[in-house]
């Protein structure tokens, strides 16, 4: 109850702890309808300046509705922006949940070759830059997590990652599974 | 408008921008679809780094979030007419100050050794360190190997000793004082050394040296070919040739001489411990330039 009143109070900590919960929900609605990845992070940033604008229509004595709210004003929010970019095309409403289960079979041939293409692309690395790719891309950490956990400078760090980023745009195994992901 | 690719590296490596320069940023990409499709190949080749098509690239999430958040921030109270005003020069004229003064530079290349004296930017340096576009680099008494990197080309610099040069990109330096040796291992963006009123250019692959002197201004070409220019002059040095500049006019090509080309012939006699030196800087550059 307090969160919704600060919710609709705009208060910044609550609208925060509100984006970290949803935002991966959105992003994986904004998946389903924008092909490319600038579009989608737009669709998100659309979907929550929506939310952020009706906030007060969030009803304080209803809390529980609290979710099935942001999810389905983020999903209309999302649909229109599609309706918009390609007008003709039929978009159905569907529960995001559904999307998260498509695709899986592709997905696992995929990430199998990626395994092998990413290890094959560490293994060719110079060893001075293993370490911060090993913690970004394998272990999963931020940019700036990793360079904090290896005690690399920002000067040192910014050059990593620009060589990492060229390396990646050119690997021809890399290039090739996206286009075949793009085409599938 | 003009293309902003950097500015898509930067962001995607980590780089929070501005409310104001992100609103503008983004604009440019929906409006441009070069910049949109190297942003969106780019992103995709991070998430797929990141173990498949779905998956959060590295900052992503953190991008999306600082967006959303910047929604919650307090809006800034608006001031009356004159204070506005004179807020708005003071910010301008401290844009144009910052902008002249910090404008921040990109990595062009990075130090593969240094001997004793070295300094970048006029501060000592060692391995690694990272060459920024206009940086300056200084020689004393030792020989030093810089790798300069770009979009498309590798270069290998030896600068000898009491050399000054500074970068101006990856595909261009400036020859100060002093003596470099360049040396391309693949064809890629044309490479140029300035050296005072000498421009010369190295279309292809090959090595070559610049070297300034108190009469004037040497080049000479061990391997593949260089365009020598100054003024309205100019020539082109073949493997094997050299040129001079001397009293502001183009020597005509001749073949090279003894000294021109010590660093990848020698003379056999007195050079050859120094040479043995040279010759291991110079592995240092070819295999960086292989990408070893």
């Amino acid at each position: 109850m307090k969160f919704v009143r600060s919710l609709r109070q705009r208060d910044a900590a609550a609208f925060e702890a509100l984006v970290r919960a949803f935002l991966p929900r959105v992003r994986r609605m904004a998946m389903q309808y924008f092909q490319s990845p600038f579009e989608q992070e737009d669709a998100v940033q659309e979907a929550f300046t929506h939310l952020y604008a009706h906030l007060d229509s969030v009803d304080p004595l209803r809390a529980e509705s609290l979710p099935g709210w942001v999810v389905t004003s983020a999903r209309n929010r999302i649909l229109d922006l599609a309706r918009q970019k390609r007008p003709t095309a039929p978009l159905e409403l569907t529960d995001e949940l559904v999307g998260e289960e498509e695709g899986k079979g592709l997905e696992v041939v995929v990430n199998a070759e990626l395994s092998a293409v990413m290890g094959h692309f560490e293994e060719k690395l110079k060893p001075a830059y293993r370490p911060y790719f090993h913690a970004v891309f394998i272990d999963g950490r931020d940019w700036e997590e990793a360079r904090i956990a290896l005690g690399l400078s920002r000067l040192r760090t910014k050059y990593l990652k620009s060589v990492l980023l060229k390396l990646l745009q050119r690997h021809g195994p890399l290039l090739d599974v996206l286009g075949r992901e793009r085409s599938a | 408008m003009s293309h902003v690719t950097s500015t898509i590296d930067d962001v995607l490596t980590g780089r929070v921008l501005s409310a104001d320069d992100d609103a503008r940023f983004r604009a440019h990409l929906r409006e441009c679809a070069a910049c949109k499709g190297h942003y969106d190949r780019s992103a995709a080749v991070l998430r797929l780094a990141r173990g498949g098509p779905d998956s959060l690239a590295p900052g992503e999430a953190q991008r999306m979030e600082v967006r959303a958040l910047r929604l919650a921030r307090p809006i800034p109270g608006t001031m009356s007419f004159p204070w506005r005003l004179v807020f708005a020069a003071a910010a301008v004229t401290a844009a144009v100050v910052l902008t002249v003064s910090a404008w921040p530079r990109s990595p062009v290349g990075r130090v593969l050794a240094a001997g004793v004296g070295f300094r970048l930017d006029g501060a000592p340096a060692g391995k690694d360190a990272v060459v920024f576009a206009r940086s300056e680099l200084v020689t004393e008494k030792e020989d030093a190997a810089v790798l300069l990197e770009g979009a498309r080309g590798r270069r290998g610099l030896l600068l000898r000793p009491n050399t000054r040069l500074s970068a101006a990109s990856a595909e261009e330096v400036q020859l100060e004082a002093g003596r470099v040796r360049v040396q391309v291992k693949k064809a890629g963006d044309p490479f140029a050394v300035r050296a005072d009123e000498v421009h010369v250019v190295q279309p292809g692959a090959g090595t070559f040296v610049v070297e300034r002197r108190p009469e004037g201004t040497l080049v000479a070409v061990h391997q593949g070919s260089v365009l020598v220019s100054a003024g309205r002059e100019q020539v082109e040095v073949k493997e094997g040739q050299e040129t001079e500049l001397t009293a502001g006019h183009l020597a005509p090509v001749r073949p090279a001489s003894a000294n021109a080309l010590i660093e990848d012939r020698g003379d056999g006699t007195v050079w050859d411990a120094i040479l043995r030196f040279l010759s291991q800087l110079i592995d240092v550059i070819a295999k960086a330039l292989a990408g070893d």
